[in-house]
């Protein structure tokens, strides 16, 4: 870009070298926190995962691609035989889908709730999505516990259901994959919410008039107009929504006990009783690149829609 | 220029197909019946009775805040009215929502979808009322709004006229039974402005579709309209041509709102009024009265001449195409007189007869 270009024909709004070298030096603690908090610890995973995993815990230095065989593979320790890991494969599989229900659920229940905010008067607004970030003032783990005081067999919900004679005995919610979504929507949905006002709020409500007076029936408008318009902060949420929960740790472990594991469980085991290290390690760098794809996949959706 | 096809379309609507309007059946194309609009405490529309003929060019006329927004979108079916009915070719439309109304508008805004290309904005209404001739409808609207070549590209990539005629064309496609057009031309500029005026005119001819205009510019109203209903504070104050409501304002607001009025007020015994400055046959019931006469029917006579006023020329203002004498009257009531361009009235404060057409002397209903 800047090649070329003589310094006295330099546009309006580049930075002198002066200027440059301040940009620097305002910027360099943030640097220094990334290199040290997110690129150091990302270059370590890299190593790890071609690394052997040490006696106890640790790596053994030397190169070794064990790791990832062990990802999709596992060697009986008897007959030395090879056989699909299905259960590795189980443990992703439940992780995308959870994450995906719970990006669906979270929209579904968000977008109503975005449009109420949105269309109240001015100064009200301000109140509700004051409420929308209450949860967040306290702890995740006490939160989950609460859920967990909900849909427990001896909890409210069973309870209220049993003394009103819809059940008579209670449902098994708790420690299912049923309670790690509902806990998860619960948690991520002000992370849904928020994008959502954001788009809808500066929605013009007179293109809803408009797709009416063409026709277009309220699901119709909804489909046609709505949704396409507001697509930009449908995609900022679901990133939101769908990013943690994929690595989600804390709602899965609580929730859905020691068997309904997630990507997240699955790693922070072999980093602990597992002793696995470098697996852990490829496991990470596989939940990553689940990230990063679906991130692209998102984003190209919305560059779609800007262009032309 | 196209059969119409309305007839068709309100059938799959699942309304009961009416007789075209054009055929003449009789009932108007639109009908409010005392409708009035409430919004919590404030009364935006006090019980309005209209009826709009097929074909018509009609405008409803006002300031802000008349109610002549609030009318529109009863008859577009935004709103539902207080109490009161809306009707459409005869039909009691008053319960349907919008997308079961044989009617479409044009928003002061545009309300252009923006995620959608010219084309797709203009098809938009086809495709929801599944019409099997999206595409040569589409293009044949997009022709007659001489934007064919636009098709592809997106409402923000267009001048404020051209996202005018887009909106014009997606409102037309459908052939509604009405057009409705909520202060389209306010966001252009005058030159724009005059041309879309003709633009529409041409288009209202050509369609034979009634149009229902809203305004606030008492010319465009008066250049367009086959009929005006002048508005203020959500009531109707006269229905009429542009001929009727300029020559024959019913009420002074009516008299000051279109056009420039002086407005005189006196007492009227035996059909002549004292008026100040001298007496003139008036066609009222004994009483206070008030009379309005427009600049453009004063005359300046010789002071003391029988019939005329007698009045003092205040000040005379010069432009161009013609001359206003402003003048006071003995009780301090400002007449204003156009007179033509080489007319000289002389200097402040000569004295002058105000003389007029017996005729042309409206009296106004408060």
């Amino acid at each position: 870009m800047a090649g070329g270009v003589p310094a006295a024909a330099a546009p309006q709004g580049r930075a002198t070298p002066a200027q440059a070298r301040a940009g620097w030096w305002l910027s360099a603690p943030a640097l220094v926190l990334l290199a040290v908090g997110a690129t150091g610890p990302l270059i370590v995973i890299v190593i790890y995962a071609f690394l052997a995993k040490g006696s106890y815990s640790g790596v053994e230095w030397e190169l070794s691609f064990d790791a990832w065989f062990q990802v999709l593979f596992q060697r009986d320790i008897f007959d030395d035989t090879v056989s699909f890991a299905d259960a590795h494969l189980a443990i992703f599989w439940r992780s995308v889908k959870l994450s995906v229900l719970t990006t669906a659920l979270a929209f579904a229940v968000g977008l109503p709730t975005a449009w109420f905010i949105a269309t109240r008067p001015a100064a009200q607004r301000t109140w509700w999505l004051f409420a929308i970030t209450i949860p967040f003032w306290t702890n995740l783990l006490i939160r989950t516990f609460a859920i967990m005081e909900v849909i427990r067999n001896g909890g409210l919900m069973n309870s209220a259901l049993i003394a009103l004679g819809v059940i008579e005995t209670p449902i098994q919610i708790l420690y299912t994959d049923t309670a790690v979504l509902i806990g998860m929507v619960y948690v991520y949905l002000p992370l849904m919410v928020l994008p959502l006002y954001a788009a809808v709020e500066r929605f013009d409500m007179t293109l809803l008039e408009a797709a009416h007076d063409l026709y277009a029936s309220r699901l119709q408008a909804l489909r046609r107009v709505v949704l396409p318009v507001i697509r930009p902060g449908i995609v900022a949420g679901s990133i939101l929504v769908f990013v943690p929960s994929l690595g989600a740790y804390v709602t899965p472990r609580i929730l859905g006990g020691g068997k309904n594991m997630m990507i997240g469980n699955f790693i922070e085991l072999q980093f602990g009783q597992g002793r696995n290290w470098p697996l852990g390690a490829a496991l990470s760098l596989i939940l990553l690149v689940i990230v990063l794809t679906a991130l692209l996949t998102l984003t190209r959706l919305t560059e779609r829609n800007d262009g032309r | 220029m196209w059969g119409r096809r309305h007839v068709a379309t309100l059938a799959k609507r699942g309304t009961a197909a009416q007789p075209s309007s054009m055929t003449g059946d009789g009932s108007p194309a639109v009908e409010a019946r005392g409708a009035r609009k409430a919004f919590g405490g404030f009364v935006a529309l006090q019980g309005v009775d209209l009826a709009i003929a097929a074909g018509e060019f009609f405008t409803l006329l006002g300031p802000s805040g008349c109610g002549k927004t609030t009318l529109l979108r009863l008859i577009a079916g935004f709103e539902g009215p207080t109490e009161g009915s809306i009707h459409i070719a005869g039909q009691d439309v008053t319960a349907d929502p919008p997308h079961r109304r044989p009617v479409n508008t044009v928003f002061q805004s545009y309300a252009l979808f923006p995620h959608l290309s010219v084309f797709d904005n203009v098809a938009f209404g086809l495709r929801m009322l599944g019409r099997g001739d999206v595409d040569a409808r589409t293009a044949a609207m997009l022709d007659l709004v001489a934007l064919s070549d636009f098709a592809q590209r997106k409402p923000a990539q267009l001048s404020g006229g051209q996202q005018q005629r887009v909106a014009l064309a997606r409102a037309l496609a459908p052939d509604p039974q009405v057009l409705l057009l909520d202060e389209p031309l306010s966001a252009l500029d005058l030159k724009l402005r005059r041309q879309m005026q003709r633009e529409l005119k041409r288009l209202q001819g050509e369609t034979g579709i009634t149009f229902v205009f809203v305004t606030h510019d008492q010319e465009e109203a008066l250049t367009m309209s086959d009929r005006i209903a002048v508005m203020e504070a959500g009531r109707i104050l006269q229905v009429g041509t542009p001929r009727a409501v300029y020559d024959e304002p019913a009420t002074r607001f009516v008299a000051g709102f279109i056009g420039e009025s002086n407005v005189l007020a006196g007492s009227v015994r035996d059909g002549i009024a004292d008026l100040p400055g001298g007496r003139v046959p008036v066609a009222a019931p004994d009483g206070p009265v008030q009379v309005a006469i427009r600049p453009e029917r004063v005359r300046l006579v010789a002071s003391g001449t029988d019939g005329a006023l007698g009045a003092t020329l205040a000040q005379a203002v010069y432009h161009g195409t013609d001359l206003t004498a402003h003048l006071v009257l003995p009780d301090g009531t400002e007449v204003a007189a156009r007179l033509p361009a080489d007319a000289e009235p002389g200097a402040p404060g000569s004295a002058h007869g105000l003389a007029f057409d017996p005729g042309d002397l409206r009296v106004l209903a408060d």
